[in-house]
């Protein structure tokens, strides 16, 4: 099964895709927002092929729902909307610049005037991050308003950090390089263990060992570096009573764990390593090893937190690996001179670079599905869809889907992430 | 006159403008961790300073410069571990216009990263494409 993929022309830096809206930094430093649902709905030529593009650009949730899993079991339900699929896949779907003018709803100069080096929008917030120091905007603004993302940021802190990853809780990883890792905890358990770096802002210094980039696993943080060893950063809820009669309770920072332990290596030579949700990854000659990581092993039955599931060959890295991540349809692994898609289906799709930039978006409710990269000249956004048809227990690339995480945080579909009226008139494919 | 290390050099920019820079014995001599080394002629490091100043490749008392050769940078440096510099970086500490610089490790050492106007400018013209100068931002690893 190939991907889907929509090619949309211009000279980008940076991309998020956020509650039915596309954020393009362009290379000359403005932000402009568009409206991706029409985009994509401006691209749906036949009805057709309605359901396939719906699924693949908008709704790449619904599909994992626990009872179409079922329906996927009957071969015939199966290749039915697979056909759907495969009708699609061989199209390109090209928008020139002229054409994407008509889908923008929000064009500014990106907060503080200097291109972002990361962003991040989580809870109707736009963070970003550059040589200034780490800065938050209001984002997903009414259409009334004259900038859809507030022109007057909050300076958070003046680090000149080199990453950020928000988790689905209120906080957000902070890597700085060899001022080492933080993070930014909004939430209402603030550790006790954990040295406060800002006296006026809840960011705290994980660790002091170098920091290139980092990621979210259950309540942990993977820590990779690009230098050093990487690690990671494991987290416990302690609870205490108050004398109020109220349980207390606190996420405190707990172990540090490093990935020559964790992936038992020997070899001298620095290979990057990263986690995200249920996986470890660590690259190697000619490939990487993965380790399947359970949060919430109980150890007495026998059940082990880190199970080294399997390696992963490949015939050769496109140069030295320089960043990892991982989405529920497979991981990415961003060579210096492409990008290389190992899918959960174990195909292996190469995008030549020079790339510029590359987002996933594993903890959004409707674009899991989706690939951005940024080359040259275009942003490429590509859909996955292979994954809805694995055994996710059994997979071993990318993250494990569990439907079970809907009980206790529902995850909408696109159809009721919103209370705009940008739906309103959307004629549903059921 | 050949140029000797630790002595000041007056640089003239242009009719009327000067400036002061100071080739460091330390960023010479190999064998300290914490000191890259250039691997270029005194020359060349002089050059390629005046670049920066002519260029304004500055911001408050940093300056970052390039050797280029037909549009191709050049090799201008070490770090401890013997990885390939090619970005400087000229420091002027004393905010007195006297200047000394050494190639910037910016994959190792979070200051040694150019702004982003400067980056940009390099972008601009030519002598970085816009995937590098992300990569460089980001504290990555890519074939200068």
């Amino acid at each position: 099964m190939q991907p889907l993929k929509i090619s949309i022309k211009g000279d980008y830096y940076d991309c998020q895709i956020y509650r039915g809206r596309l954020y393009l930094w362009d290379f000359d430093g403005s932000l402009k927002v568009y409206d991706w649902t029409s985009i994509v709905q401006s691209l749906i030529k036949k009805e057709t092929d309605k359901i396939a593009l719906t699924f693949s650009f908008l709704d790449g949730n619904y599909l994992y729902k626990s009872s179409l899993i079922e329906l996927f079991k009957d071969k015939d339900f199966k290749q039915l909307l697979l056909k759907k699929f495969k009708r699609v896949e061989d199209k390109t779907f090209e928008i020139s610049q002229k054409k994407l003018t008509k889908f923008l709803i929000g064009e500014q100069d990106t907060p503080t005037g200097i291109l972002p080096t990361d962003t991040e929008i989580y809870s109707n917030k736009l963070y970003f991050i550059h040589e200034k120091g780490l800065f938050s905007s209001s984002a997903h603004r009414g259409k009334s308003e004259k900038y859809l993302v507030s022109s007057r940021p909050v300076k958070l802190w003046d680090c000149n950090l080199l990453s950020i990853k928000a988790n689905k809780y209120p906080q957000i990883a902070l890597s700085g390089g060899d001022e080492g890792l933080f993070e930014l905890n909004t939430s209402r358990a603030q550790p006790e263990n954990l040295k406060k770096v800002e006296s006026k802002k809840p960011i705290y210094q994980v660790s002091n060992e170098h920091s290139s980039f980092s990621n979210y696993s259950y309540m942990n943080i993977y820590n990779s570096s690009l230098v050093k060893d990487s690690f990671l950063a494991t987290f416990k809820w302690d609870a205490k009573l108050q004398i109020t009669g109220q349980m207390d309770v606190t996420r405190n920072f707990e172990s540090k764990l490093t990935d020559r332990n964790l992936f038992k290596t020997k070899s001298k030579q620095h290979f990057v390593s990263w986690g995200i949700a249920d996986k470890l990854y660590k690259a190697k000659n000619g490939g990487f090893e993965i380790i399947k990581y359970n949060n919430y092993a109980n150890e007495e039955k026998g059940e082990q937190k880190f199970e080294k599931l399997t390696s992963f060959n490949l015939h050769a890295w496109k140069g030295k690996v320089t960043n990892g991540g991982s989405a529920y349809f497979g991981n990415i692994v961003e060579c210096e001179n492409a990008l290389i898609v190992i899918l959960s289906d174990n195909q292996i799709i190469t995008i030549p670079g020079p790339i510029t930039r590359w987002r996933v978006y594993p903890r959004s409710m409707n674009y899991e599905n989706h690939l951005h990269v940024i080359l040259d000249d275009c942003i490429q956004i590509y859909s996955f869809n292979q994954d809805y048809f694995l055994s996710q227990e059994e997979k071993t690339i990318g993250i494990q889907f569990k439907n079970e995480k809907s009980k206790r945080t529902p995850r909408g579909s696109y159809f009721d992430d919103t209370n705009e009226t940008l739906f309103n008139d959307l004629d549903l494919p059921f | 006159m050949p140029y000797t290390t630790d002595t000041e050099i007056e640089i003239e920019l242009e009719e009327e403008l000067t400036t002061t820079y100071i080739i460091s014995s330390q960023h010479r001599a190999t064998g300290n961790p914490n000191k890259t080394v250039w691997t270029i002629d005194f020359d060349d490091e002089v050059e390629c300073f005046t670049q920066t100043k002519t260029a304004e490749w500055i911001e408050s008392n940093y300056g970052w410069g390039l050797k280029v050769i037909d549009s191709v940078l050049q090799y201008i440096g070490h770090n401890f571990e013997n990885e390939v510099l090619k970005i400087a970086k000229f420091v002027d500490g004393s905010a007195n216009d006297v200047w000394h610089g050494y190639p910037a490790d910016y994959l190792r050492r979070s200051q040694d990263r150019p702004p982003t106007f400067v980056l940009k400018s390099w972008v601009d013209q030519g002598y970085l494409t816009k995937a590098k100068m992300n990569k460089i931002r980001r504290g990555q690893s890519c074939n200068l």
